[in-house]
């Protein structure tokens, strides 16, 4: 049986030895639902890890507490920062605070940043937390970068491109999460491209390089911001990228993201799922279980929520920038502004 | 050892891909779960495991109305919560609201009883509110075992929350339930559960020949034969890799366990295939 953990970031992950080394000291600013998964998924990697969280509603802080003995709540982030040492930050605040919250973080000189996707409401503000963590280990949270399926594809592509040039692309992410109200995006009036199709924006640069946006269009269902976001976008090389980002699918109970590649003689369909490859009369045809065999060490969601975890503790034990910085997602973020910009209403 | 029907397919989840999920639930009629659940009950399973969702609320509801003998028959093991609901109300609402909902909520229905309590008391409320209604439905010495959920599970092993343990399975006890912990990390709570001294009465966890789901695989198998020579019952779930892999191999790989397995799980949407696989199972780990 293939062994599909060759496809992870570095050697060094695939070390279960590595898992049970030495300690790092880990913050959680936003214990919502992200910050319980993150902080959970590092506490089975290292023991005790999670030694911080900060939140700014009471109610989580004196629950927390009561029920997490060996963790310190905290209502304000500048007394941790003034008064702890912390190894790492995990950023799992609602969106629109990433940015000042991130931003104090960096200032204050810490090693390692985690951001939950998307980073900033914009690109400038990536722009400028990409700047101040210039000595920083930081890492935005694009995770379907980690999940293999996704990085079997990039590794198909990178060998097949030059021989069956690309003729369309599709993709799509959907879910059926966003019912009245769905203000988690309010504050910034944006909705479903910056919050899920960030995931493809990001998957696509990866995989194709530079993408121009040519036409997109919206719908608003629930409030004024984007609800369902269809948009066409162009790649150096010169062939169109279809995408779609809805949540308001109900028949996805999760966020599934599918990425349809055709080219001369070549058919890629690649999703959180499976992985489907036409190629010269022949079908490869692999699902989830053949990638995580007796892989990730620790479970918990989905494989590649562990798999980015790893490579963000890799990356900081080894002082290294992770695949998902802050510098690369200043280009993601860019697509997603100029998408934006050229969006009318359906 | 004993074979439960499990009910992700009932509920149009797939770990193998989601689209076959959506696809299955399209044509799963109530009528057609009870054909699954009768097919494998005649070739000898004992049991149903299924979450708090509340298509299987109505599914139980149409046993007591129209399948009694069925109902009387089987036994129950019980997931709770129902996560994934939870996870979308996080996303439409925001977690700090889902809390204080649920705080709330209890507040009214038990007000004297959560004055000045500790939280492990609001989580025995919360997970019991959540099962209310099945307990009511279903016939209590039927009920064999409520398991927490993995996105609880997960959450009480990686910060060691022994207490809470400790107080459901106390909890539970005292209706004459016994509790455990569905985990995909069986490794890290086989650990916990030496280092605490807390035992459980159940133990529900993945176990099948990809070693799809269990973490490090040796790993897993060392704690469950661990978890099992000190009394903990284990029930092995996702036996078939999601589908990966046929029964027949599953089997091959579960014959190892035979002494540390207390029961087996599958799901399925199809009577046919429900009524093969219970045969299969019985025949091969159930003979003497």
């Amino acid at each position: 049986m293939t062994d599909y953990t060759k496809l992870l970031p570095t050697p060094l992950e695939r070390d279960p030895a590595f898992y049970r080394g030495e300690t790092v000291k880990v913050a959680v600013v936003g214990f919502g639902k992200m910050g319980i998964l993150h902080a959970t998924i590092v506490n089975l990697m290292r023991e005790d890890a999670v030694k911080h969280v900060v939140d700014t509603n009471r109610l989580i802080r004196l629950g927390g507490a009561l029920l997490l003995k060996k963790v310190k709540f905290w209502g304000k982030l500048k007394d941790l920062l003034s008064r702890e040492e912390v190894d790492a930050f995990y950023v799992t605040t609602p969106t629109p605070s990433h940015f000042p919250v991130a931003k104090e973080i960096l200032e204050a000189g810490a090693k390692g940043i985690f951001i939950e996707k998307p980073p900033t409401a914009n690109a400038y503000q990536a722009a400028e937390l990409a700047d101040l963590a210039k000595r920083a280990v930081d890492m935005v949270g694009l995770t379907r970068r980690y999940s293999l399926t996704f990085r079997h594809a990039k590794e198909l592509l990178t060998n097949l491109l030059a021989k069956h040039p690309v003729t369309e692309v599709r993709a799509y992410v959907k879910y059926g999460s966003a019912a009245p109200p769905a203000g988690k995006l309010g504050k910034i009036g944006r909705g479903v491209l910056l919050d899920l199709g960030v995931y493809l924006i990001d998957l696509l640069h990866w995989y194709f390089g530079d993408l121009h946006a040519v036409k997109a269009s919206y719908k608003s269902v629930y409030g004024k911001a984007d609800d369902v976001f269809r948009a066409e976008l162009e790649t150096d090389m010169g062939f169109p990228v279809f995408i779609e980002a809805d949540w308001t699918d109900p028949s996805c109970r999760l966020p599934e993201a599918k990425i349809e590649v055709v080219g001369e003689g070549l058919a890629l369909e690649v999703s959180d799922d499976s992985l489907i490859l036409k190629r010269e009369g022949k079908t490869l045809n692999l699902y989830k279980p053949h990638y995580y065999s007796s892989f990730p060490p620790v479970n918990l969601a989905y494989p590649e929520y562990v798999i980015e975890n790893m490579h963000f503790l890799t990356c900081l034990k080894r002082s290294c920038k992770p695949e998902t910085s802050l510098a690369g997602a200043v280009r993601v973020m860019q697509t997603i502004d100029e998408l934006y910009e050229i969006a009318c209403p359906e | 050892m004993k074979i439960l029907v499990g009910d992700n397919p009932f509920l149009g989840i797939s770990h193998f891909a989601r689209e076959k999920g959506r696809e299955t639930l399209k044509s799963l009629t109530i009528e057609r779960k009870m054909e699954v659940l009768k097919a494998a009950a005649e070739e000898g399973a004992s049991g149903f495991t299924f979450s708090t969702h509340s298509s299987n609320l109505e599914l139980l509801t149409y046993m007591r109305d129209y399948e009694k003998d069925l109902l009387q028959k089987l036994e129950y093991y019980i997931l709770v919560p129902y996560a994934t609901e939870y996870i979308r109300l996080t996303d439409v609402a925001g977690t700090d609201r889902l809390i204080k909902n649920i705080v709330m909520g209890n507040l009214k229905k038990n007000p004297m009883r959560l004055i000045g309590v500790p939280p492990y008391f609001v989580i025995n409320l919360f997970v019991h509110e959540n099962l209310k209604q099945y307990l009511e439905i279903l016939p209590r010495y039927n009920v064999k075992a409520v398991l927490l959920h993995e996105v609880l599970s997960e959450v009480v092993i990686a910060f060691q929350l022994t207490k809470v343990v400790r107080e459901l399975r106390k909890h539970f006890t005292k209706l004459g339930i016994g509790f455990g912990l569905e985990t995909r990390n069986a490794a890290h709570l086989s650990k916990l559960l030496k280092k605490s001294g807390e035992t459980l009465d159940y133990v529900m966890t993945p176990m099948n020949p990809l070693g799809y789901q269990m973490g490090i695989k040796e790993e897993s198998e060392k704690a469950i034969a661990a978890l099992s020579g000190k009394g903990v019952k284990v029930i092995a779930m996702n036996i078939l890799a999601s589908g990966a892999c046929t029964i027949e191999e599953s089997v091959t790989y579960l014959k190892q366990f035979k002494n540390h397995i207390y029961a087996v799980a599958f799901g399925t949407s199809k009577p046919e295939r429900a009524r093969g696989n219970t045969r299969c199972l019985n025949l091969h780990l159930n003979q003497p």
